[in-house]
């Protein structure tokens, strides 16, 4: 550090720049170097000469800037501390396509660790160049420019505010039509970034248009594209009934399950998360997820992936597509996916939100699901909290049912009802007793454990009549 | 000497207390206690004679009396049956002597006290009275004593007489007061029941009114209960929760997502085409350089080449695109830029960056070529001198101010984001009526989405807990 820092200062302009750069290659690696080239008071010399030089130097500069703002806050806040935001603005404004997008570069970096650095960011006036940088021809400078916007977005909603007060949608929204895959990443992430925060900035997202041209996103052959484009139709989708109204009718729900299907890992992720935010909303909007055969990969996924927080989203899912109706209930229970959750659930293995998330969705499927041979594998194995939900459903329905009766008792459920336990005056307790008025007693009493033994002991005391 | 009689027509119940003295006679007489706080009994028959006892003390006249806080105001209850005799007090004669009323002798009825200037005169005639009085005086004490027994009889028969008029007159007085309280009684009666009557009667009207009117409100309301149900049933089942429209809607958004479906199969067949083509488009390209660089493998008509074996039907296609191909000439090779594996790529420059060589370094070790040249490094320096213009060539054509102009609007042009500079940014445009665009508005006119709706915030349905 001591022997490029003099270096720097020299008369030959490659030198310096070649000095610059090899500083910048050095804080890139490891953050102790970029540490130490902030002590070594190197920065506010890079500022000062970069308004001078030429653009080869410039982009050196901003490339140091990048490589000591990128480890971590601290090191950001003493990047901005050297007044460095007002320069990298001023180059933002340079004719060379490269030095833009190297100021881009370092801006981003910048803004990406919390929301006061964001902050200064755009108290530099940095926005709506880089709107104008969006505008560019060059692909990399729009990359960057659009990664950036999207870093100094997603902290909080004044800053998406002035994001979007720049005007910065439109262009964005048009670019989704670039065919290249990592400008497209980009803008997605950007766009998604605005409009999580509220209503309002999720509704100017869609009026502009977006739909049905995002969907196209959604079979991109890049993952990440896809990811992001299902990450932005779940930000979208989770605010409102109406927006999700709006998804459906674009045909987005039919998008994204095709999505999920074709791709694996944490890509899923916010496609699984969008299918479960529409269903939660309303039960007609469920209802159009199950008539889009949602479900199907809902369950895949549940039982393909191994990681236990996408398994634990197919779940939360499930459960909120199920919860509204017996109709509901029965699309879930008919896909046979109950067996599965609750085997998530009694796993010893499972994370504990995993486990949370499945007994949830358990509970809300079972207090509305009245279709019965679906039920009927559960109770075997399920433990009292649970069993207390399948038996209330037995008992609701079976007094109406004759021929459910006949199947509850053909496939042994009532043998296994009378070996529950259950405390006296419980719920459980409540309607195992409804079941059992629904049967002849003697049926009942020919499952209740243990009536081999007493027929047994009646043989023994039997005095035959000679 | 008969005891006084009780004289008739005396009033009924109403003992009057004459006071009667008569010469001398207030001794004899005392007082009856009147009872405090009730009408006084009086003593019945005025008595002229006798006395309750011995005690000279004159009887206090009693005149009229002035009515007490006792007794309230006397009220006479018909005459007395003399009137009041009073009488001035006789100057009393000496103690035990003195003289006492005398009765007239004819003892056909005693009627009252004679008045005064009927009474005989105590004494006789002036010759004998001396022996008459002395004889008098002999038969005083006899006289006395019978008087007094006399006395003393009427006296306790006055008593006995006087409790049973005092009974008799305040059981009497009592029956009276009775009676009255009775007749009181009863007319209050009277009138309380009618006025009760009365009240009730209107708070009868009055409950009936309510009662109808509570009749009649439940009867409507109860109407309306039955025109609210088959309404809000009608309303819901056609608007709210219309079964119909919701089946439609889904089998629209079914039919919707097959559309979109294929269209985006299409979309990625097509891109996958585009791929491939670009990729297959690659390889020829490199094929073809290939061949243009290997040219020299085509085959002629002494020598076949490796791809045209003899054995071989026909020629490989690299025969056939060698013979195709144009030698490559090795003028404008492509070099390989040194900075393409860089940390960024840079696709913006095409060419790597020359760092600006400030002077070119001079020959190493070049020995001073013979003859008057010049020093190497002047004619370098001459030869690479940078252009220094003239000012007329440097100034452009157009003036300063001309070109200062261009500028600034070149400028604005560049920089213009806004097309309402002066007005805010986030909320001028919400009042703007929201122009339809292409993509939304079908072929048989605009197709609804429930953009009104969008506005509407309903944070109960909401699933995040963010605004």
């Amino acid at each position: 550090m001591s022997l490029l820092r003099p270096l720097l200062l020299d008369v030959v302009p490659t030198i310096q720049q070649t000095a610059a750069l090899a500083l910048g290659r050095l804080a890139n690696y490891n953050d102790d170097l970029a540490e130490a080239v902030v002590k070594g008071d190197i920065l506010p010399q890079l500022v000062c000469s970069l308004s001078e030089q030429n653009r080869f130097y410039k982009k050196a500069a901003a490339f140091v800037l990048r490589a000591v703002g990128k480890h971590s806050p601290q090191l950001a806040q003493a990047v901005v501390q050297c007044g460095a935001l007002e320069t990298l603005a001023i180059c933002l404004e340079d004719f060379d396509p490269g030095v833009k997008e190297a100021a881009a570069w370092a801006l981003g970096y910048i803004a990406r660790h919390n929301s006061e650095l964001s902050q200064a960011v755009v108290d530099a006036g940095a926005v709506p160049l880089l709107v104008l940088c969006i505008q560019e021809p060059e692909i990399a400078l729009k990359r960057i420019a659009a990664s950036t916007l999207s870093d100094i977005s997603k902290h909080s909603p004044e800053l998406a505010q002035t994001v979007v007060d720049a005007g910065a949608i439109a262009h964005l929204a048009q670019m989704i039509l670039n065919p290249d895959a990592k400008l497209k990443r980009q803008v997605l992430s950007a766009l998604s970034q605005i409009a999580k925060h509220s209503v309002d900035l999720a509704e100017l997202v869609v009026e502009a248009e977006i739909f049905p041209v995002v969907l196209t996103c959604l079979k991109d052959s890049d993952e990440y594209v896809k990811k992001n484009g299902a990450t932005l139709i779940r930000e979208i989708a989770k605010h409102t009934p109406e927006l999700s109204q709006f998804i459906v009718n674009a045909g987005g729900v039919a998008a994204v399950i095709d999505c999920i299907g074709s791709c694996r890992g944490t890509v899923r992720l916010p496609g699984i998360m969008m299918l479960g935010y529409v269903a939660a909303h309303s039960e007609n909007l469920s209802m159009a997820v199950i008539v889009s055969k949602g479900i199907p990969p809902l369950c895949t996924c549940l039982v393909e992936e191994q990681e236990d927080h996408i398994k634990a989203a197919a779940a939360w899912a499930l459960g909120q597509v199920g919860r509204h109706t017996p109709e509901h209930a029965r699309a879930v229970a008919v896909a046979n996916v109950l067996p599965t959750l609750l085997s998530m659930y009694m796993d010893t293995h499972s994370s504990e939100d995993l486990q949370v998330k499945t007994k949830r969705a358990l509970k809300n499927i079972l207090q509305k699901c009245t279709y019965l041979p679906a039920l009927e594998p559960l109770l075997h194995d399920a433990p009292p909290n649970i069993m207390k939900h399948i038996v209330g459903q037995f008992s609701k329905v079976l007094p109406h049912d004759s021929k459910a009766r006949r199947l509850f008792v053909t496939t042994g459920g009532l043998k296994k009802v009378q070996e529950i336990k259950a405390e006296p005056g419980s719920l459980l307790q409540e309607y195992i007793n409804t079941i059992n008025n629904c049967f002849p007693e003697e049926i009942v009493r020919y499952y209740s454990p243990g009536y081999s033994e007493i027929l047994l002991e009646r043989v023994e005391n039997y005095q035959p009549v000679l | 000497m008969n005891p006084a009689p009780p004289s008739p027509g005396r009033s009924p119940g109403r003992l009057r207390r004459s006071a009667h003295t008569g010469p001398g006679a207030g001794g004899g007489r005392a007082a009856p206690q009147a009872p405090a706080g009730r009408a006084r009994k009086r003593l019945g028959p005025r008595q002229e004679g006798g006395r309750h006892h011995l005690s000279p003390s004159p009887a206090p006249h009693r005149q009229h009396r002035a009515p007490s806080p006792l007794t309230g105001p006397r009220r006479p209850l018909g005459p007395s049956p003399r009137g009041c005799l009073c009488r001035p007090r006789s100057p009393h004669g000496a103690g035990p002597g003195r003289g006492r009323p005398r009765l007239p002798a004819g003892g056909a009825g005693w009627y009252g006290p004679l008045p005064w200037w009927r009474r005989r005169r105590a004494g006789g005639g002036s010759g004998g009275s001396m022996a008459a009085l002395a004889r008098l005086r002999a038969r005083l004490p006899a006289l006395r004593e019978e008087c007094f027994r006399r006395n003393r009889c009427v006296d306790e028969d006055r008593k006995i007489k006087y409790k049973a008029a005092v009974k008799i007159q305040s059981w009497f007085r009592g029956c009276r007061v009775r009676a009255y309280l009775r007749h009181l009684n009863k007319m209050v009666i009277c009138i309380q029941k009618r006025w009760r009557g009365y009240q009730s009667r209107r708070y009868f009207r009055k409950i009936v009114k309510t009662a109808y009117f509570i009749m009649k409100m439940n009867f409507y309301n109860e109407m309306a209960v039955r025109i609210q149900k088959r309404w809000r049933g009608y309303y819901v089942r056609k608007y709210i929760h219309n079964y119909y429209a919701l089946k439609k809607y889904l089998e629209a958004v079914s039919v919707n997502n097959e559309i979109v479906r294929n269209e985006l199969q299409e979309y990625a067949e097509m891109n996958e085409k585009e791929k491939k083509k670009k990729d297959q488009e690659k390889k020829e390209k490199e094929k073809e350089y290939q061949a243009r660089k290997m040219h020299y493998l085509l085959s002629t008509e002494q020598i076949a080449g490796i791809y045209n074996s003899p054995f071989r039907k026909s020629p490989d296609p690299m025969e056939l695109l060698l013979r195709q191909s144009k030698p490559l000439s090795h003028r404008r090779q492509q070099v390989k830029s040194p900075f393409r594996d860089e940390l960024y790529d840079w696709p913006t420059c095409t060419r790597p960056p020359t760092f600006h060589a400030g002077e070119s370094l001079p020959p190493i070790g070049r020995q001073k070529p013979q003859g008057p040249f010049r020093d190497t490094a002047e004619v370098l320096r001459q030869r690479y001198m940078p252009l220094e213009p003239t000012l007329r060539v440097a100034a452009s054509i157009d003036s300063p101010l001309e070109k200062a102009r261009v500028e600034m609007k070149r400028g604005e042009w560049r920089n213009h984001i806004h097309d309402n500079e002066f007005l805010p940014f986030s909320s001028y445009h919400k009042n703007e009526k929201y122009d339809l665009s292409i993509h939304r508005s079908g072929k048989y006119g605009q197709e609804t989405y429930g953009i009104k709706h969008f506005r509407e915030v309903q944070p109960n349905k909401w699933v995040t807990g963010k605004l």
